[in-house]
């Protein structure tokens, strides 16, 4: 048994300590169990070697921990150990942090992550400005579809708001930005992962919301009926009644659009108070007016009778004298004059005179 | 072939052997095993070793302090380790045997055991 004592070689502690800090993954007994007679055992080694003896800290650990039954190289994670101070811990993983973002590989998207910093900015924002929306007494339906909840001014402003705010704590103008103290930090890093964690939910509730106005604006479109037909002035219109240019009302106007279509004309319940037009055994609704019925007719038998049926007569409907550089002065000062109540079966007279002069409603 | 490679599967038995007559201490133990031939083996495969066979129990292990220097860390055998070293050196004739078997010529393949482990 060799029991000489050697003092302890500077070389073989720091050797030594180097060795503890590749191991620093493993339990304290682990360790303490590896390394606990290592310096006795090197400092022979180099007594008896004359130094030189001494290699690679890491490669022995390596080689330590193999042979001990360990993984090679310790994990990333550092275990959490009670002898290792939180100061100490963060130091350790600041460089950690640090010798990862100048990875060769790492260090070009990092810069890129820096240079949209202030992008970062504005998505926070935008989630503290929703956030801030929410808690607006009396939640508004309509706002700015990104922004919901408040009228679209103020949804701006709040907006423009939180983003000089979240600007000026990136930049470390405001609390908690700038200052390193660890409430400061701690804050911020929450307020962090809440808008990292907000953003999504608030972009989930969006397309719901959206979706929801999407649904309802299509009820209502459908509640209208299936197809909107004539509209004047956001109004469906469900008959025509045209004059002349005597003011004359007409029937049996034929009705066209510019691209020669015929004006049909669609209102709820159409076929059962309206007597269209008929060519052949095909109804016509774009030949004016159609005849009206006091009461809705819902089926065929019904429908053939007409005796409640009859042109309408529009309520206020006037027939001012009106002009068109287009229609030559014509003088034709022999009228007949029929009353304009007097809905007579003179349709084909009038379509005739009609004809003539062109004007006013459109025939083909 | 390369000693340290052959070694990996028999340092085990290697190191018991050494402690087996008397306990030593870490770089005590690497010495016997080089100065009993094994001149390649690595000291820090040596100590891990032995952290091993501690934790399974094969030695036991104890601190003699020192005044001057360093403490020293002993290890001796128990009889766990006494047991897996019977059981290892059987293990190693066997396999040895047959490896001789193989290396002397294909006549004696028919007549070489199986390693039996």
């Amino acid at each position: 048994m060799n029991t000489t004592e050697l003092p302890l070689r500077p070389d073989v502690a720091a050797f030594v300590a180097r060795v503890r800090e590749c191991l620093a993954d493993l339990s304290e007994e682990d360790r303490l169990e590896l390394t606990e007679g290592l310096e006795a055992d090197l400092t022979d080694q180099v007594a008896e070697h004359d130094g030189g003896v001494l290699g690679d800290p890491e490669a022995y650990a390596r080689e330590l921990r193999t042979a001990a039954g360990f993984e090679p190289v310790a994990r990333r994670r550092t275990r959490l150990r009670a002898d290792v101070s939180l100061a100490e811990r963060v130091e350790d993983l600041t460089r950690r942090w640090e010798e990862l973002i100048a990875h060769r590989r790492v260090a070009p998207v990092w810069h890129l992550l820096v240079a949209l910093r202030p992008a970062w900015w504005v998505v926070r924002a935008w989630a503290a400005a929703v956030v801030v929306a929410r808690l607006v007494p009396g939640w508004y339906p309509y706002g700015l579809t990104w922004l919901p909840g408040v009228p679209v001014g103020v949804g701006l402003a709040l907006l423009a708001a939180c983003i000089v705010g979240s600007a000026l704590v990136g930049m470390g103008r405001l609390w908690p930005g700038g200052t390193s103290s660890v409430l400061a930090r701690t804050t911020l890093l929450l307020l962090n992962v809440a808008a990292v964690v907000a953003v999504p939910v608030i972009n989930g509730q969006l397309d719901r919301l959206s979706w929801d106005r999407y649904s309802q604006g299509y009820n209502e479109a459908q509640w209208g009926g299936n197809e909107q037909g004539l509209l004047n002035r956001g109004q469906q219109v469900c008959n025509i009644a045209a004059y002349d240019a005597e003011g004359q009302p007409l029937e049996g106007v034929q009705l066209f659009d510019q691209a020669g279509r015929p004006l049909d004309v669609r209102c709820y319940d159409q076929q059962a108070t309206k007597v269209p037009w008929v060519l052949g055994d095909v109804t016509r609704w774009n030949v004016f007016p159609l005849g009206e019925r006091d009461r809705p007719a819902r089926n065929a038998t019904r429908r053939a009778d007409l005796s409640d049926a009859a042109f309408p007569t529009p309520d206020r409907a006037t027939t001012p004298e009106v002009t068109n550089p287009l229609v030559p002065e014509e003088v034709e000062p022999v009228k007949e004059p029929t009353g304009r109540k007097g809905r007579a079966k003179d349709g084909a007279e009038r379509d005739g005179k009609g004809d003539e002069k062109g004007d006013g409603v459109s025939r083909r | 072939m390369d000693q340290t490679q052959l070694l990996k599967g028999v340092l085990d038995l290697a190191v018991l052997a050494v402690v087996r007559g008397e306990d030593g201490y870490g770089y005590d133990i690497v010495r016997r095993l080089r100065d009993g031939g094994l001149a390649e083996v690595g000291d820090a495969s040596v100590y891990g070793t032995l952290r091993r066979l501690y934790a399974a129990g094969a030695l036991t292990s104890y601190v003699v302090p020192s005044e001057s220097g360093p403490h020293r860390k002993y290890y001796g055998i128990t009889p766990i380790g006494r047991d897996q070293l019977k059981r290892q050196r059987d293990d190693w004739h066997a396999f040895s045997t047959t490896l001789d078997g193989l290396l002397d010529g294909p006549a004696s393949r028919t007549t070489s055991q199986g390693v039996h482990a």
